[in-house]
C-alpha cells in the first residue's frame, strides 16, 4: 500500500504526459493526411488551436474583449438595459453615459423649462402587481438575490391621449393606451413558453398589443389576454383554405375574438424578403392544425400574396377584409421602392381607400432566419424610412387616416422617443420582447438549437424557460419603456409622449454639426429633386 | 360618508379614494394640481378640489369625515428632511372644526418622536401635531405605519398601541385599507395605534385594539 502511494503520483504525471503525446500525435497524423483543410494540413498542431479559437471567439469577444457599446446586433449594454428593465426594473446609473459622442446620432432637445411631474398627462389609476428581484450582496462568484412583489404604477396613456386605430373606419376601432407593442413573432419561431410568458406579461402590463407573425393565432398567444394583431403573411397561415386560398370564413371566425383587435397584412420585413419554408418534420401536428396546413408536410410560401398584385387590389381585398372583420386591417412594409411608395399614397388619396395603419420595418430589423445578404442590404432603415413615410402621407393629405407603426433595433426608450418624433405614433420591438424572456444572443434561432429555450420548439431546451418568471420580466420591460417616454418628454417640455415631433430632436454628425432632422431626412421634395436631376443627366 | 382625502400625491391617497368608492363612500380628493383631476376621477372620486383654484378650506364642506395621509414634502424646508408638514395638519384640523367635520383619521409614521432628540430650531416634532388632534373635540384616530412599500397588499396586519417595527413594512394598499376601515371601526374611536404587515384580518386587527 505504502509502495502504491509512494509510485503513484510519478504514474499520474506519467499516464498526462503520454496521453498528451498520444493525442498531439493523433491530431498530427489526422490532420497532415486530410484533404480538407489546407492550413491543419501544413500546421496541425497550430492550425487546430486556430480552430478552437474561432469557434469560442464570439464569446470569448462578448464577455472579454469588446466594450460595453460593442457588439451586434446589440451591444453589451443594449442588451444589460433590456435585462436589468425586466430583472430589476430599474434603469438608473451611475457616473455618466457609456453612448459614444463623438459618433454621429439623434438627441432629444431639452426644454429649459422642462415638465415637472405632476404636470404629465398620465393615467395611473389602475396598479400592477409584479414582481422584481433585489439584490442583496455581490461578490466575484455569487449573487445573493431574491424575487419580491412590487406595485408597480402601469404609465398608461390618458383616455383622450390614446391612439385609436381605424377610428373612423372600423366597426371595432381598436384603442391603445400605451405606445410600444411586441413586434410579430410567430410560433413556430418561437415556442410555446416563450410565446406564452410573452403573451402573460404584456397582459399584465397593459396597454400594449402582440404581434402573432406569420404563423397564425395559437392559444399561447391568447393565454395571457393581452391585445393581438393577428399579422397575415402571403403563406396566410390560419386563414386558408385546404387548397391554400385566403379563407373568408376561417378570416372571420379569427376576426370574432375578442382579443384580435387589428389584422396586418405582410408585404414584407426588413430582414427577409423572400418566401416561407418550413420543413414537414417541423410541421407538428399543433402547428399544422393552427396553419391550417398538413401536418408533416414541408410547406414553402410564396413571395408575394396571390390575392393582389398592385395596390387597387391590395386595397380592394383590404376594404373587404375590414368590411368582413369589422376590425382594423394594416399593411406591413419595408421601404425601398420609393416611386412604389409615392404611387401607393397617390392611390390612397385618390381612391379613398387604404390601409388603417403601415408598420414600416427598417432593413436593420430582425427575424429567425434569413440570408446574410437579404439581412444586411434590402430596405432602409428605420430612422431613414419613417420620416420619408410621414412625410409621402402628408403630401397627399392622407396621414390623418392611417396611424404609422416603426419597428427596427428600437429597444431603449430613448431610441423610441426618436421614432415618435421622426413621425411613428406607435413602436413595435421583438428582439427586446426575446431577451426580456431570456434570449442571450447566440444566434442561432434558424436551428432550433436555442441555448435559451426562447426561438426553439425543442421540449428540452424549453424547459429551461420558465413561463412564471420570465412573464413578470416582459411586463416590467414593456412598463420601464413607457416610463422611460415620459421622462423624455417631461425633459423635452412635452406633457405626453404623444405629443413628441420633429422639432424635438437634432441631428449631431461626428464633425459635431448639429442640424435639424428636415436637413438630413429624405423628404417628398427631395425625391422629387433627384428624379428632376435624373432626368437632366439623362 | 362623504370622506375628504388629504394626500393623494401619492400611492397610498390613490388607494383610499378607490378604496372609499368600493366601499360605497363618496370620497372627495383634494389634490395639488389640475392636471390630477382627471386620475381622481377615475379611480372613484365624487369630487376633486384642486388646490390650484380653490382654497383649502372650502373642500371640506358636506364632508362627515377626513382622512388625512402625512407626507414629508419637497416644501417642507431645509433641516426638516423628514418633518412632516405638520402645520398643514394643524390647518385641517381647524378647517374641519370649521366645517363641522366629525370624524378625522390621521396617517402618521412610526418614531413620532424621533425628531425630540434632534437639536435644531427648525426641526419640528410629529408628535405634536397628533397632540393637537386629539386635543380637539373630533372624533380621531391616529394611526402610526411601518414603512410604507410599493407591494401588493396581502390584507393582514399587526397593530397595537406599541409593536415591534424594526426593519417592518407594510404594503401602501394595506394602510389604505386600514385607513378606509379605521373609518367606521368603532373600536379605533379616539385610539392611537400602531400597524405593519402581520398575520391578522385588517378588519379583525382594527377590531381587537
Amino acid at each position: 500500500m505504502s509502495k502504491l502511494k509512494h509510485y503513484l503520483p510519478t504514474v499520474l504525471k506519467g499516464s498526462a504526459v503520454l496521453g498528451t503525446v498520444a493525442a498531439a500525435a493523433y491530431f498530427y497524423r489526422k490532420d497532415d493526411t486530410q484533404k480538407q483543410h489546407s492550413i491543419l494540413r501544413n500546421f496541425p498542431l497550430i492550425g487546430r488551436i486556430r480552430y478552437m479559437t474561432e469557434q469560442i471567439g464570439p464569446e470569448l469577444r462578448q464577455y472579454l474583449f469588446e466594450n460595453n457599446n460593442e457588439g451586434t446586433p446589440f451591444s453589451r449594454k443594449e442588451f444589460e438595459d433590456v435585462v436589468k428593465a425586466g430583472k430589476y426594473k430599474e434603469r438608473l446609473i451611475g457616473f455618466g453615459s457609456e453612448r459614444d459622442f463623438n459618433e454621429a446620432g439623434y438627441y432629444i432637445r431639452n426644454s429649459m423649462f422642462p415638465n415637472l411631474r405632476e404636470e404629465l398627462r398620465i393615467d395611473n389609476s389602475q396598479k400592477i402587481n409584479t414582481k422584481v428581484y433585489e439584490v442583496d450582496e455581490e461578490g466575484l462568484l455569487t449573487r445573493k438575490e431574491k424575487r419580491e412583489d412590487r406595485q408597480i404604477e402601469p404609465y398608461f396613456l390618458r383616455d383622450e391621449d390614446a391612439v385609436i386605430i381605424g377610428g373612423d373606419t372600423c366597426r371595432n376601432p381598436f384603442k391603445l393606451k400605451g405606445l410600444v407593442g411586441q413586434s410579430a413573432m410567430s410560433y413556430g419561431a418561437l415556442g410555446e413558453n416563450a410565446i406564452t410568458a410573452l403573451s402573460r406579461g404584456l397582459g399584465l402590463a397593459g396597454g400594449t398589443w402582440m404581434n402573432t407573425g406569420e404563423g397564425g393565432l395559437s392559444k399561447y398567444h391568447l393565454s395571457g389576454n393581452p391585445d393581438i394583431i393577428m399579422q397575415i403573411g402571403p403563406g396566410l397561415f390560419g386563414v386558408r383554405t385546404a387548397g391554400g386560398e385566403f379563407s373568408w370564413e376561417e378570416f372571420k371566425k379569427k376576426s370574432e375574438i375578442e382579443q384580435v383587435k387589428a389584422f396586418e397584412i405582410k408585404l414584407a420585413q426588413g430582414a427577409k424578403i423572400r418566401g416561407g419554408h418550413i420543413e414537414g418534420q417541423k410541421v407538428t401536428e399543433e402547428i399544422a392544425q393552427i396553419r391550417l396546413v398538413e401536418p408533416g408536410q414541408t410547406i414553402n410560401s410564396p413571395n408575394r400574396f396571390y390575392e393582389f398584385k398592385n395596390f387597387n387590389e391590395l386595397f380592394e381585398f383590404v376594404e373587404r377584409m375590414r368590411d368582413v372583420g369589422g376590425k382594423p386591417i394594416g399593411i406591413k412594409i419595408v421601404v425601398g421602392d420609393l416611386d412604389a411608395l409615392e404611387e401607393m399614397t397617390k392611390n390612397m388619396r385618390d381612391t379613398g381607400k387604404g390601409p388603417d395603419f403601415i408598420t414600416v420595418d427598417g432593413g436593420e430589423g430582425g427575424t429567425g432566419a434569413t440570408y446574410q445578404e437579404l439581412a444586411d442590404a434590402v430596405g432602409l432603415p428605420i430612422m431613414s424610412a419613417l420620416p420619408l413615410v410621414d412625410e409621402m402621407l402628408k403630401k397627399y393629405g392622407v396621414r390623418n387616416r392611417v396611424k404609422l407603426i416603426a419597428s427596427g433595433k428600437l429597444t431603449s426608450p430613448d431610441k423610441v422617443a426618436v421614432a415618435l418624433a421622426m413621425g411613428a405614433d406607435l413602436v413595435n420591438i421583438a428582439r427586446g420582447f426575446m431577451i426580456s424572456v431570456g434570449c442571450i444572443m447566440a444566434e442561432i434561432c434558424h436551428t432550433n438549437h436555442c441555448p435559451a429555450g426562447v426561438a426553439t420548439t425543442d421540449s428540452k431546451l424549453q424547459d429551461g424557460l420558465v413561463i412564471e418568471e420570465k412573464q413578470y420580466r416582459v411586463a416590467n420591460y414593456v412598463i420601464s419603456l413607457r416610463e422611460g417616454l415620459f421622462n423624455l418628454a417631461a425633459a423635452a417640455g412635452i406633457d405626453t409622449p404623444t405629443k413628441f415631433e420633429r422639432k424635438h430632436i437634432v441631428h449631431k454628425d461626428e464633425w459635431g454639426r448639429v442640424s435639424p432632422v428636415r436637413d438630413i431626412t429624405l423628404t417628398p421634395e427631395k425625391v422629387e429633386k433627384l428624379r428632376n436631376k435624373e432626368k437632366v443627366e439623362k | 360618508m362623504r370622506v375628504l382625502v388629504i394626500g393623494t400625491e401619492d400611492m397610498t391617497g390613490e388607494h383610499v379614494v378607490k378604496q372609499l368608492a368600493d366601499r360605497h363612500h363618496n370620497p372627495v380628493a383634494l389634490v395639488g394640481a389640475e392636471n390630477k383631476v382627471e386620475e381622481m376621477v377615475k379611480l372613484g372620486a365624487r369630487d376633486v378640489v384642486s388646490l390650484e383654484k380653490r382654497d383649502f378650506s372650502s373642500a371640506f364642506s358636506g364632508c362627515e369625515a377626513v382622512i388625512y395621509l402625512s407626507s414629508a414634502s419637497p416644501r417642507t424646508g431645509e433641516g426638516k428632511p423628514i418633518l412632516v408638514d405638520h402645520q398643514s395638519v394643524i390647518d385641517s384640523v381647524e378647517a374641519a372644526k370649521k366645517h363641522g367635520v366629525k370624524r378625522f383619521v390621521l396617517m402618521n409614521t412610526m418614531g413620532e418622536k424621533e425628531m425630540e432628540s434632534l437639536d435644531s430650531s427648525t426641526n419640528g416634532v410629529k408628535y405634536h401635531s397628533e397632540e393637537l388632534l386629539r386635543q380637539e373635540k373630533l372624533t380621531y384616530t391616529v394611526i402610526r405605519t411601518s414603512m410604507p412599500v410599493d407591494k401588493p397588499g396581502i390584507g393582514k396586519v399587526e397593530a397595537g398601541p406599541s409593536i415591534v417595527h424594526d426593519k417592518g413594512e407594510i404594503p401602501k394598499e394595506d394602510i389604505a385599507s386600514v385607513l378606509v376601515k379605521a373609518l367606521d371601526t368603532k373600536e379605533v374611536y379616539n385610539k392611537t395605534f400602531h400597524v405593519t404587515s402581520g398575520e391578522i384580518l385588517i378588519h379583525e386587527a382594527l377590531q381587537r385594539l
